[in-house]
């Protein structure tokens, strides 16, 4: 039997990348949004982002396929409706805090950074299964 | 609007290769010669000529567009 450790797929690595990664900052945000002197949520917090950070860090290093054209176009394709989305959800925040709510910028960058991961993950996810 | 035809599945079995085999063959991934098996996505002319060029075929001969 060989020792040889085969490399993860590229669709794994990007759902550690981005989708597992997002998925943390989504639970971090959220524990955000509650009493900022409660230690344990700030323990909590500090946890989901501390998997969040090794998720980036793991896919970086962790073996892989390498991307080859359809990869790249998927996921160019994924990041780029992905910043439509993005600009799309600041321009109504603009509009709501024009409208004279408060929105506090602490609360909701998490969840912005969540949005961008997990979506990145989930376009990539059907553009390879989907193939377009 | 015009739909991608290979031959690519048929070759691949006359040479009794698998998907794998000829994704390392022409440094793709399987899925991408899955997908291209399917006619779910349109290969660079690179990739076209790299694939042609396994089977000892033209490009023409494996891809084409029917409408």
């Amino acid at each position: 039997m060989s020792d040889k450790k085969e490399p993860i797929r590229l669709i794994t690595n990007y759902m550690i990348r981005y989708f597992i990664n997002g998925g943390a900052w989504l639970c971090f945000a959220v524990l955000n949004l509650f009493d900022d002197n409660n230690k344990v949520l700030g323990v909590i917090s500090a946890i989901f982002l501390f998997i969040a950070a090794g998720c980036s860090f793991a896919s970086l290093v962790i073996k892989s396929e390498p991307e080859d054209e359809m990869g790249q176009k998927h996921i160019y394709g994924a990041k780029a409706i992905t910043l439509d989305y993005l600009l799309a959800v600041i321009m109504i925040i603009g509009i709501i805090s024009i409208l004279g709510v408060n929105i506090s910028f602490n609360k909701v960058y998490p969840f912005i950074i969540a949005v961008s991961h997990v979506v990145v993950g989930v376009e990539f996810w059907i553009r390879e299964k989907a193939g377009i | 609007m015009a739909v991608l035809k290979t031959r690519l599945h048929e070759l691949r079995k006359e040479k009794n290769m698998q998907q794998a085999e000829l994704a390392a063959l022409v440094g793709a991934r399987r899925e991408t010669i899955g997908n291209l098996e399917n006619g779910r996505y349109n290969p660079s002319l690179k990739l076209a000529m790299d694939i042609a060029k396994v089977f000892d075929k033209t490009v023409e001969e494996i891809f084409s567009f029917e409408e």
